[in-house]
C-alpha cells in the first residue's frame, strides 16, 4: 500500500490538507482529566505512598509527552483526496504515504470522544475490503479533523468511492417494506431496549468491572486497604446473610452498569438509509459515533441472543459485512444495531441485507433441516465427557490433597444437567440452503442463526474427526471475506456436507453418489 | 434437501509425490529432536529442574511421536489434490480429514513455497488463498516442477475467471 511520494501523476497538483492544531490542546486536556483527580487525591490523602507517587508521576509524564506527540502529528500528517485515491502522508524521519483507492473504501466511521467533541474535533477511520491482518493500509485512521471537515470528508468519500456502484449481481436497492429509496430513518432509539442491556453480558461482568476500576483508583492513591478493610468488616457484620447480600449487590451493580453503558453508548441512536445505498448509524452521549456502511457489502446477517435476553423476547441482529477494519472491530465503532426485540431485530437485519431472509425463517417459509440423530449422541457424549473431566480432577484432588469424596455428589447433580444440555445443543442445530442463502443455526447458551449469501462465500471446507467418521457426521465450514470469515454447520450428515460444499462452491463434480474408489493413482 | 446417504466427497484426482513421506518423516524427526534438546540440555546443566524438564519433555515427546511413527504414511494415503477447470480441491489429514474447495473465481493469490527441507527432497508446497482469512488451501509434498506448472496454470486460469473477490 505504500507508494513513494512524488510519483509522476497529475494528482500531484492537489493541495495537501493538514490536521487541526487543536489536537494538541485535546491531548493535553485528555491527559489532565486523568492527572488532576489522581494528583489531588495524592495531596489530600497520603503523600508518602510510593505507588500513588508513581501513578501521579506517570500521569504527569503522559500529560507532557502525549501533547508533544500530537504536535508532531499536526506538523507531519498531511492528507488529500484525489479523484482516485485517499492519500495520507505521515512520519518524521521515514515518511510513509498510505494511498487507499477510493473504490476500495467500504466503511467510514467518525468517532468523537468527549474532549474532542468539546473542541469540535473528530477521528475519521476507513475500512477497506483487504485482509485485516496483512495490509497496514486496511484501516487508515485520521485523528484531529475539525468535525464539519470530517463530516464533509465522509460524504465525499462515500460519494466518490462509488458506494452506489454495487456489483451487477446485487440488483437495485429496495427497502424491506417496499418504499422507494430515499434518505430514510430506519430506526431510532427506544428506551425499552435498556432491559436487554441490563440482562445481557453486563449482568455477569458489570460488578467485576466496576469493582476492579474502583479498587484500582483507590490503590492508585494508596487507599486500597480502606476498601478491603471495609469489605471484611461488612462481611463479618452480615454473618449468615453475607452471601445473599453479596449476590444482590453483584446483580444490582451489574444491572446498573449495563443500563449506564447502554444509555451513554446508544444515546440519540438513529439508523438512516441514505440514497445511494448506504446506512449511517449515529449514537453516543459523551463519545459521539457515526458509522457508514455500504449495503452492497452486506453478505449476510447473524441473529443471536443469550438465555436471559431470549427469555425477555430480545435478539441482536449483526450484519455480516466485508471491509470492517481490525481497529473498527476492536473499538466497537462498527456496530450498527443494539439488542432489540426479536421482531425488530428480524426487521432490521432484513432491511440491512435487503432481502427478507430472517422474516421467512420466522414465518416458517424457510424450514431448517434437523441434523441426524448421531449428532445428538455426539453432543450428549461431549457434555458427559466434560462431566468426566471434572470427576477426574475431583478424584485427583481427593488422592493428593485429601478432598472430601462427598464432592463427587456434585457430579450426580451435573449428570442430568449435562444430558439435558447435550440434547438442547442438538435441538439448536439446523441448516438449509434456500434461494442462494445458507442458513445455519447452533448454540445451547448463546444461540445463533447465521444467514450467508452464497455469492459472498469464497470457499468450502469439510472436516471430519475419527469420531465423526464413525458416526457418519462432518462439519461444513463456509469461508467468506466478510464478518467472522468462517461460518460452520456443525455435525451435518456427511452426505449433506458433501452436497452443500458442492453447491455453495458451484462445483457439482466434487460430490459423487456412492463411494468412489479411494485409490487409483493418476499421473499428473 | 434430500441427499442420498451414500453421497460423498470424491477423492481429488492426484496423489502427492511419494517423496512426501520422507519429507514428513524428517520434519517430524526434527521436531522430536528439538523437543529432546530443549528438555535434555537444561536438565543436564541444572540439577534442581531435572525432573521437571525430563517429565514435561517426555510428555511432549510422546505427543509428537505419532507424527514420526504413523503420520507420514497415513498422510500419504489421505493427501490428494486436484485443479479442475473452475476450482482447486484438496484432501488432507492423517487423524481426521479435511476437504477444501476454492472456486477459481474467488482465488486471490497462488504461490509455490520451498523451505530448505522441501529443497532437499526436490519438493514444494503450493498455497492458494481467497479473500477470506480462513480456508487457505496448502498442498504439501508436490514435486517441484509439478508445483511450478500448477502455479502457472492456476495463475492464468484465475486471471480468466476473475470475479468479485470480496
Amino acid at each position: 500500500m505504500s507508494v513513494p511520494p512524488g510519483g509522476a501523476t497529475p494528482d500531484d497538483e492537489m493541495p495537501w490538507e493538514r490536521l487541526d492544531p487543536r489536537i494538541v490542546l485535546a491531548a493535553f486536556l485528555g491527559a489532565l482529566v486523568r492527572l488532576v483527580p489522581a494528583a489531588v487525591a495524592w495531596l489530600v490523602f497520603d503523600q508518602d505512598d510510593t505507588a500513588a507517587r508513581a501513578t501521579v508521576a506517570a500521569l504527569a509524564a503522559i500529560a507532557l509527552v502525549h501533547p508533544a506527540n500530537e504536535a508532531l502529528k499536526f506538523l507531519k500528517v498531511r492528507y488529500r483526496v484525489t479523484p482516485s485515491e485517499l492519500q495520507v502522508r505521515k512520519g518524521l524521519l521515514v515518511r510513509t504515504t498510505h494511498a487507499v483507492p477510493l473504490h476500495r473504501i467500504r466503511t467510514v466511521d467518525i468517532t468523537a470522544p468527549l474532549v474532542h467533541r468539546l473542541l469540535g474535533l473528530a477521528v475519521l477511520t476507513i475500512g477497506t475490503g483487504s485482509n485485516l491482518m496483512t495490509d497496514p493500509g486496511a484501516g487508515v485512521s485520521m485523528a484531529g479533523l475539525r468535525a464539519p471537515i470530517a463530516a464533509s470528508l465522509r460524504s465525499r468519500l462515500v460519494q466518490e468511492s462509488g458506494f452506489e456502484d454495487s456489483p451487477p449481481e446485487a440488483g437495485p436497492w429496495e427497502p424491506a417494506d417496499g418504499r422507494p429509496p430515499a434518505d430514510d430513518t430506519v430506526i431510532e432509539l427506544r428506551w425499552a431496549w435498556i432491559v436487554y442491556a441490563m440482562s445481557g453480558v453486563w449482568l455477569l461482568v458489570g460488578a467485576l468491572s466496576v469493582g476492579g476500576t474502583v479498587f484500582g483508583m483507590a490503590s492508585a492513591v494508596g487507599r486500597g486497604d480502606w476498601l478491603t478493610g471495609g469489605l471484611v468488616a461488612a462481611w463479618a457484620a452480615l454473618g449468615v446473610f453475607a452471601a445473599g447480600v453479596a449476590l444482590v449487590v453483584f446483580l444490582l451493580v451489574g444491572t446498573v452498569a449495563g443500563a449506564v453503558t447502554f444509555a451513554t453508548g446508544w444515546w440519540g441512536y438513529r439508523l438512516v438509509a441514505e440514497t445511494g445505498g448506504t446506512f449511517v448509524a449515529t449514537r453516543g452521549l459523551f463519545t459521539a459515533r457515526s458509522f457508514t456502511a455500504d449495503r452492497a457489502r452486506m453478505r449476510g446477517v447473524t441473529l443471536s441472543g443469550s438465555p436471559l435476553v431470549r427469555l425477555l423476547g430480545g435478539a441482536l441482529a449483526r450484519p455480516v459485512m466485508s471491509g470492517v477494519s481490525l481497529r473498527q472491530a476492536m473499538n466497537e465503532s462498527a456496530t450498527l444495531l443494539p439488542t432489540t426485540t426479536r421482531a425488530e431485530a428480524v426487521r432490521l437485519g432484513d432491511t440491512l441485507l435487503g432481502t427478507p431472509v430472517l422474516q421467512s425463517l420466522e414465518d416458517g417459509d424457510v424450514r431448517l433441516l434437523p441434523h441426524p440423530p448421531a449428532a445428538r449422541r455426539r453432543a450428549v457424549a461431549r457434555w458427559l465427557l466434560a462431566d468426566l473431566v471434572v470427576a477426574g480432577l475431583l478424584v485427583l484432588g481427593a488422592v493428593l490433597w485429601q478432598w472430601s469424596l462427598w464432592l463427587l455428589a456434585v457430579l450426580a447433580v451435573l449428570l442430568p444437567v449435562c444430558v439435558l444440555a447435550g440434547r438442547a445443543a442438538y435441538r439448536s442445530l439446523g441448516h438449509a440452503l434456500v434461494d442462494e442463502h445458507l442458513y445455519l443455526r447452533r448454540g445451547v447458551v448463546i444461540r445463533r442463526t447465521d444467514v450467508i449469501e452464497v455469492r459472498g462465500i469464497s470457499g468450502a471446507t469439510v472436516t471430519q474427526s475419527p469420531v465423526q467418521r464413525w458416526l457418519g457426521l462432518a462439519h461444513l465450514v463456509a469461508t467468506t471475506a466478510a464478518g467472522e470469515q468462517a461460518y460452520r454447520a456443525a455435525d451435518v450428515a456427511v452426505g449433506d456436507a458433501a452436497a452443500l460444499a458442492a453447491m455453495i462452491t458451484a462445483e457439482p463434480g466434487v460430490a459423487s453418489p456412492g463411494g468412489a474408489p479411494e485409490t487409483g493413482v493418476l499421473p499428473v | 434437501m434430500t441427499t442420498p446417504s451414500s453421497t460423498v466427497l470424491r477423492p481429488p484426482r492426484h496423489q502427492v509425490d511419494p517423496r512426501a513421506v520422507r519429507y514428513w518423516l524428517v520434519s517430524g524427526l526434527i521436531t522430536l529432536l528439538a523437543v529432546a534438546v530443549v528438555a535434555v540440555v537444561p536438565a543436564l546443566l541444572w540439577e534442581p529442574v531435572r525432573p521437571w524438564f525430563l517429565g514435561i519433555g517426555a510428555v511432549v515427546g510422546l505427543l509428537v511421536l505419532p507424527r514420526v511413527v504413523v503420520a507420514p504414511w497415513l498422510r500419504y494415503r489421505t493427501h490428494r489434490w486436484e485443479a479442475t477447470e473452475t476450482a482447486v480441491y484438496s484432501r488432507t489429514g492423517w487423524w481426521g480429514r479435511q476437504w477444501r474447495i476454492a472456486p477459481l473465481s474467488r482465488v486471490q493469490t497462488v504461490e509455490a513455497r520451498r523451505n530448505p527441507l522441501h529443497q532437499a527432497f526436490g519438493l514444494a508446497a503450493v498455497s492458494v488463498t481467497t479473500a477470506s482469512a480462513q480456508g487457505a488451501i496448502v498442498i504439501q509434498g508436490l514435486d517441484a516442477t509439478v508445483a511450478d506448472d500448477l502455479v502457472a496454470a492456476l495463475t492464468t486460469a484465475t486471471e480468466r475467471t476473475r470475479g468479485d473477490a470480496t
